[in-house]
């Protein structure tokens, strides 16, 4: 490929178009550096920072909170991953299905929580949620005793029901798009040598879909690990929807326990990133590439 | 050509295979499915817009769907006992500066990693592309004390600022478009003698206008609604956004429960509008950068 040769004239232009990226630069490697050290200090942004060794993570260790919030978050992962790549994959292969009119409905719905605020989304979850609301409306309609959505036995669950209930229709788009690129030779040939739909869905689109699931697992897993928006709405009481994200959150810019913080910040990265690494590992024996 | 010839060719039994079972047990499940979904997501929507034009009373008393009484009450609070326009104001200046900016910033940086040659561009590139395995939860509290340190706390400055130096992910993604592009277009150009800047503003920039508007329309919706950022650097009524704003509020509207609901609903307006005029490019352009 030829390039633009006038080096003279190009310098000067070099420098400013690669102006705002390289002070971005600056910043994000300046920030990923000090965010590292900051963990082994005690900084209260008043008084300078003091190198205190591995002592944030003694206490982190020994922090009763700390596990409320890993328990929480580890909750909100088991439930809300499966959960929502089940629904969603239920939904995009009905939705496939559909055609016309009813197929551009049906996706623009399922998608459109995805697009809305989870703070509006979290207020309206909550109406719904509430000792007289529409769920308990709905229990008692059909005669059933209401239940206490935000009790400290149940928030963390209808946080979950939330999440899921947001999170599902960006999993279906991204489902559909995966089921349109499944030839459809492959259906025809099952068909002739009398395969049913179930079985076609077992062994031609369950198999084809593999590497798009993988994608998602990962990306969801990431997502949920760092849920922080609709507990912040929800805010179960004590402590019974804190996650750790909302503890790092508390900690450095309602405490200003910047040194804590970044401690926390650092643990909650090592286990996205532990969580990512078993995954793609375990890949292997379940993602197929080729058929 | 050849299997879409197998295609026609098989297509005709099955066909009419399926006009005979058309309402089949298993099509009447799925239907069945595909509905509750769609309720499901529908009720919660518009029973929160029924309940937001209630009366205080209505809503104390808690029975019955339909509000005994319409009014406008909680659209009036809504903009007078909290300053909505205010904050609506800030959200639209705060979002649509850093996903314009951001995403220019980002085509400018990668037309000269595209199309310009310069000693270190390789290297340059592969620092950008570095920055994507850094965790934001890392870059949270620096940031924040690097914001604190330009005494920017507090201004819709510290949300702008860090998007405007454009972002690894659209430098990465735009390039990967200009590469497709033939170099003849600025041969051309140069043997005219024009400069760098020039053959930027009206070669490249016209032809990749279609990826950059989905990557401002995206970007535009994620700041949008961002929680955190501004949670973290607006402290006054008067700089927050409508997602902080609102959750603001909530203590104070804890009684007033339709004000809140009839906030949220303002709150998602400008993002369903932009979801109503784009949704084809935002479904696209979700499936082509992954981003969410």
């Amino acid at each position: 490929m030829s390039q633009i040769k006038s080096p003279k004239a190009t310098v000067i232009w070099i420098l400013v178009f690669l102006f705002p990226p390289t002070i971005g630069l600056g910043l994000v490697y300046y920030s990923a550096v000090q965010g590292l050290t900051m963990g082994f200090t005690n900084w209260n942004m008043i008084s300078s920072p003091k190198w205190i060794g591995f002592k944030n993570f003694g206490q982190i260790w020994n922090d009763y909170r700390f596990w409320a919030s890993v328990s929480n978050t580890l909750v909100i992962v088991l439930v809300t991953v499966p959960a929502q790549i089940g629904l969603g994959l239920l939904a995009a292969v009905l939705v496939h299905r559909t055609k016309g009119k009813t197929s551009t409905i049906l996706r623009f719905v399922y998608f459109y929580p995805t697009t809305c605020s989870v703070v509006a989304l979290g207020l309206m979850w909550l109406f719904i949620y509430d000792a007289g609301g529409l769920l308990n409306q709905g229990l008692e309609f059909v005669g059933l005793e209401s239940v206490r959505w935000l009790g400290y036995g149940n928030a963390l669950l209808s946080v979950c029901i939330l999440i899921i209930w947001t999170g599902f229709g960006y999993i279906s788009l991204i489902y559909v798009a995966g089921l349109a690129a499944i030839p459809e030779q492959y259906y025809e040939a099952a068909h002739l040598d009398g395969a049913n739909s179930w079985q076609q869905f077992f062994n031609i689109t369950l198999p084809m879909l593999t590497p798009t699931t993988f994608f998602l697992i990962i990306v969801t897993t990431i997502g949920a690990m760092q849920t922080f928006g609709q507990v912040y709405i929800i805010n179960g009481r004590a402590d019974s929807t804190l996650t750790i994200v909302q503890y790092i959150y508390e900690k450095a810019f309602t405490q200003f326990n910047m040194g804590y913080a970044a401690a926390l910040s650092w643990i909650l990265i090592s286990f996205i990133l532990i969580l990512t690494v078993i995954q793609v590992r375990l890949q292997r024996y379940w993602v197929s590439y080729d058929i | 050509m050849t299997s879409k010839l197998i295609q026609s060719a098989t297509h005709m039994p099955p066909d009419s295979n399926q006009t005979v079972r058309k309402f089949s047990l298993g099509d009447i499940t799925a239907n069945t499915i595909l509905v509750v979904l769609f309720v499901v997501i529908v009720v919660p929507f518009i029973w929160s817009a029924i309940a937001s034009f209630q009366t205080p009373l209505d809503f104390v008393s808690g029975k019955g769907f339909l509000p005994s009484e319409w009014t406008l009450t909680n659209y009036e609070k809504v903009f007078t006992d909290i300053p909505m326009t205010r904050m609506i104001f800030n959200g639209l200046f705060i979002a649509g500066t850093a996903s314009i900016g951001g995403v220019f910033a980002s085509a400018i940086a990668a037309f000269c990693l595209a199309k310009v040659s310069f000693k270190g561009r390789a290297l340059y590139l592969s620092i950008v592309i570095l920055t994507m395995m850094i965790p934001p939860a890392v870059l949270l509290i620096p940031f924040y004390t690097i914001m604190y340190a330009l005494s920017l706390i507090d201004t819709p400055w510290a949300l702008i600022l860090p998007h405007l130096t454009g972002s690894a992910f659209a430098i990465f993604f735009l390039r990967q478009h200009m590469l497709t592009i033939p170099h003849e277009l600025h041969d051309a150009a140069i043997m005219d003698g024009c400069s760098i800047a020039s053959i930027f503003f009206r070669i490249y920039l016209p032809l990749v206008k279609g990826p950059m508007s989905v990557l401002i329309i995206i970007n535009f919706m994620l700041h949008w609604n961002d929680l955190l950022g501004p949670l973290i650097y607006l402290n006054s009524v008067e700089q927050m956004t409508p997602t902080a704003g609102l959750s603001f509020f909530r203590g104070q509207f804890a009684t007033e429960y339709p004000v809140l609901l009839a906030g949220s609903l303002v709150c998602i307006v400008p993002t369903t509008i932009v979801f109503l005029l784009f949704n084809r490019q935002i479904r696209h352009g979700l499936l082509i950068t992954g981003l969410k």
